[in-house]
């Protein structure tokens, strides 16, 4: 017998104050959309607000004959698939000797791990370390440092603590090496974390444009937050404080960058949106799932 | 399946690995990328003769929409320019970054003294960071490579008498030594010094449809700004056209008006004092007539600060009056109107207590910073390419290109072609005839040497614009539109005092008037006011600037 719960005030209280948060998320995305859909001179009076006005879609058939947008696009997918992968496969296996109690030294260890979660050596002593091993503007820049990550480490490890200990006992009693309880035992239970660790790579990887700006002066191979950091960046500069020549030289490219870079917004956004439902079944169990217990 | 699967795993990201590891060990610390990246196709081919000497040059990307140092080799003006690398046995490589990242680019590699180039341009670096590199050597003196090495022809070019001498007085430090080399600009019109400034200009099209006369006095304007919304100028049946400006910045053309200088800290030319706009006679007539605009809404002031909001209500088609080069034609076709049409006006007599003045760019500018490093152990070959970027044909090349493509001879004298006058950057991209000061100059990879009569520049505006400018050419009194082209280098004293002072003063400065302009505080509590600026070292700086200056016109003779 079903017992239907009443509707009461708290309820509607509860439910407008959802739509409003729903409204606030969503309307910005919304907004960009419009505005990349509707004609450049109304786009720039920003007379658009709930609908576009006057269709125009040549910014996105720029775009999209842009090959210098294509080849950032797909250097960008290399480096999410390269970083994703690999700290994926450090946060396992870094993560799994530290979940063994007979690991000589695992509370050094673990304090070893977590002193440069607090600290770091700033940029320029990072700048000399990535120069001399010989990664400086070349791809690797973006993927070498990245993909060791502490903190993906110790949730990972976290999740791995949650595991029966008795499933690795019996599994070595079967006769199974360390590899084969990790790769049999351990990583198919772990789903969920690795979900959550791929997922925030992911976006992180994709939103990421600060390392390429220091590392990667060679614009053939920089991620796609490069480009459109360019143009954004170039519809910012005070024109009154350039000599006249060079007023005129980003007059220009201003407005001629100024509806595209509402669809560059849109093609940058689009990849991750379409990602997450993916992982959505997995991220909702795992990102709580792997938090700090004691 | 799953085997296959993992099998598959497993490879991809055995052989991720293996690259990674691969690519740090193939490359040296001392052949990193940025060195062989961007390399020039044709200076390859002069690295395999033997007896060239390399040079690594690195500087920004031009920020021309359409011509790129990049694609300088379909340029027949680059293909001339390279001929004197040859003739010198100068294999020089170059290393160009993206005008954005240029900064950072420059900085890290500085900072770090990590892959340093030869030869940079290090405008981005600030005078605290550029002094601290040439206490620590980074960063070497250039005077002494002309000195030491140089044929004659650079020494020739910064000697007393020279195009350079001026610039090279601006750039010495107070021990005498000159440690970077800057891009000159001198305008001429008729044979003398002469400037291009920055100016009001109202919007013609609804002075003639309104059938209003052009402004004389700051009264009038005002009473054009009220026509103009009360009688709907832009047709678009709203009272809401406004003046747009900027009027947190002192430098916004009316502020000159009223005789006020252009930056917190400046000095009028022709007087030679450093002086405050807060010090200055008309100050308070300005706060009330700006006060005045702001309560009628004939300003609007959602653009105090500038940026989007300014550029917004251009693109509306609702200014009226801007603010902005005199010979400007760029924001036009921002209004989308076709009909729009921006008539430079001014300096109006807007107060008795002061004479309006007139914000100039400086006829001989001197900007920007190129500098050896030392990683440049060959000092001849830095001697060298001084001597090339102080010759005759360097300059004929930056400035005019090459004659019967991009200039002309007529009567004696040089006149640009169509082709190379800025309207026409795409169809000189497509067919290859741009002078040098677009492709490799203009605060990119080398320094421009200009020197160009403006009557080209006149040639090419409406009628309109160019009879303005013709008119205002001998106008005085008048400010500097950059007052660091009459400040020789300061001492490292002055600049840290400088930067400890100046943040703080300018945010008080801007709110103070922001807040006047508004209405929010009133005038009556003036002397409040400007304590509190006294307080925060407003005639500190006026002191350090006003030693700056003195050292100006002691070193440097007009």
């Amino acid at each position: 017998m079903t017992v239907k719960r009443k509707f009461n005030a708290g309820d509607i209280v509860i439910n407008l104050v959802m739509i409003l948060v729903c409204f606030i998320t969503l309307y910005p995305m919304y907004y960009v959309f419009i505005l990349s859909i509707s004609d450049p001179v109304v786009a720039a009076s920003m007379k658009v607000y709930f609908y576009p006005r006057g269709l125009y879609f040549r910014s996105y058939s720029i775009l999209a004959t842009d090959g210098k947008m294509w080849r950032a696009y797909g250097y960008t997918i290399f480096y999410v698939v390269a970083n994703t992968l690999l700290v994926l496969l450090t946060s396992i296996t870094c993560a799994y000797p530290l979940t063994s109690k007979k690991l000589m030294g695992r509370k050094f260890v673990v304090a070893f791990l977590l002193v440069p979660m607090y600290f770091g050596g700033g940029l320029i002593p990072s700048f000399l370390l990535i120069s001399k091993l010989g990664l400086y503007n070349t791809v690797w820049a973006l993927i070498i440092p990245s993909c060791f990550n502490i903190w993906y480490i110790i949730l990972t490890r976290t999740f791995f603590v949650g595991i029966p200990e008795s499933l690795r006992e019996s599994a070595q009693i079967d006769g199974a090496n360390n590899f084969t309880i990790l790769s049999r035992i351990y990583v198919p239970l772990s789903k969920p974390i690795l979900a959550v660790v791929g997922i925030y790579t992911i976006v992180g990887v994709w939103n990421s444009w600060f390392t390429s700006n220091v590392y990667q002066p060679d614009t053939s191979i920089q991620p796609l937050q490069m480009y459109l950091r360019r143009v954004l960046v170039q519809q910012t500069v005070d024109l009154t404080k350039l000599s006249q020549a060079e007023a005129e030289a980003m007059a220009r490219l201003k407005l001629s960058n100024n509806q595209l870079k509402y669809s560059m917004i849109i093609f940058t956004t689009l990849p991750v949106i379409f990602t997450y439902p993916f992982f959505q079944k997995y991220f909702v169990k795992g990102v709580m799932l792997g938090s700090l217990k004691g | 399946m799953e085997k296959k699967l993992w099998r598959y795993l497993s490879v991809t990201l055995a052989v991720l690995l293996m690259m990674g590891v691969l690519s740090a060990c193939a490359t040296s610390p001392q052949t990193t990328g940025s060195s062989n990246k961007n390399k020039s196709k044709g200076s390859n081919q002069a690295a395999d003769k033997a007896g060239s000497k390399t040079i690594h040059i690195m500087g920004p990307e031009t920020g021309n929409p359409h011509i790129h140092f990049k694609d300088r080799e379909k340029y027949s003006s680059w293909k001339e320019f390279q001929k004197l690398f040859k003739e010198k046995g100068l294999n020089p490589k170059f290393e160009v970054v993206a005008n954005d990242q240029y900064q950072t680019t420059l900085q890290t590699r500085m900072a770090s003294a990590t892959d340093m180039p030869d030869f940079l341009n290090v405008t981005g670096l600030g005078d605290d960071t550029i002094l601290n590199f040439v206490d620590k050597g980074t960063i070497l003196p250039v005077n002494q490579i002309i000195d030491e090495h140089s044929d004659g022809t650079a020494k020739q070019f910064f000697a007393e008498g020279g195009k350079g001498a001026r610039s090279n007085a601006l750039n010495a430090a107070e021990n005498g030594n000159v440690y970077w080399i800057s891009q000159i600009q001198a305008t001429t019109y008729d044979g003398k010094p002469g400037s291009t400034n920055q100016v009001i200009s109202v919007r013609k099209d609804w002075l003639d449809k309104l059938n209003l006369e052009v402004p004389k006095t700051a009264d009038d304007f005002y009473h054009m700004l009220k026509a103009f919304r009360e009688k709907d100028a832009n047709g678009n049946g709203q009272q809401d056209e406004v003046l747009a400006f900027n009027p947190a910045a002192w430098n916004n053309g009316i502020a000159q008006w009223f005789g006020l200088v252009n930056e917190i800290s400046c000095f009028v030319i022709e007087d030679g004092k450093a002086v405050s706009p807060w010090y200055q006679p008309g100050i308070k007539d300005y706060f009330k007539y700006l006060n005045k605009l702001a309560k009628e809404g004939l300003m609007d002031t959602s653009t105090i600060g500038g940026g989007d909001p300014l550029d917004q209500v251009i693109a509306e088609n609702k200014a009226g009056a801007i603010f902005d080069y005199c010979m400007q034609t760029w924001q036009e076709p921002g209004t989308g109107d076709p009909d729009a049409a921006y008539l430079p006006i001014g300096p109006l007599k807007a107060t008795d207590a002061a004479e309006p003045i007139l914000a100039i760019e400086p006829p001989y500018l001197s900007y920007n910073r190129w500098a050896f490093t030392k990683e440049c152990k060959d000092l001849d070959v830095a001697g060298t390419l001084l001597d090339i970027l102080c010759s005759d044909k360097y300059m004929e090349l930056t400035q005019w290109g090459i004659e019967g493509e991009t200039y002309e001879v007529k009567d004696g004298e040089k006149k640009l072609l169509p082709i190379a006058l800025n309207a026409s950057w795409e169809q000189a991209a497509k067919e290859g005839k741009e002078i040098g000061d677009l492709i490799w100059a203009n605060g990119s990879i080398f320094p421009k040497r200009r020197f160009v009569p403006m009557e080209n520049e006149i040639s090419i505006v409406p009628e309109y614009k160019a009879e303005f400018q013709r008119n205002i050419i001998d106008y005085h009194p008048t400010t500097p539109l950059g007052k660091e082209n009459y400040f020789p280098v300061p001492t490292q004293e002055q600049v840290q005092r400088r930067l400890e002072l100046n943040t703080d003063l300018g945010t008080q400065s801007s709110q103070l008037a922001t807040q006047l302009i508004l209405g929010q505080i009133s005038m009556d509590d003036w002397d409040s006011h400007i304590q509190s600026l006294k307080d925060l070292g407003l005639d500190e700086i006026l002191k350090i600037d006003q030693t700056l200056l003195d050292r100006y016109k002691k070193n440097v003779k007009d």
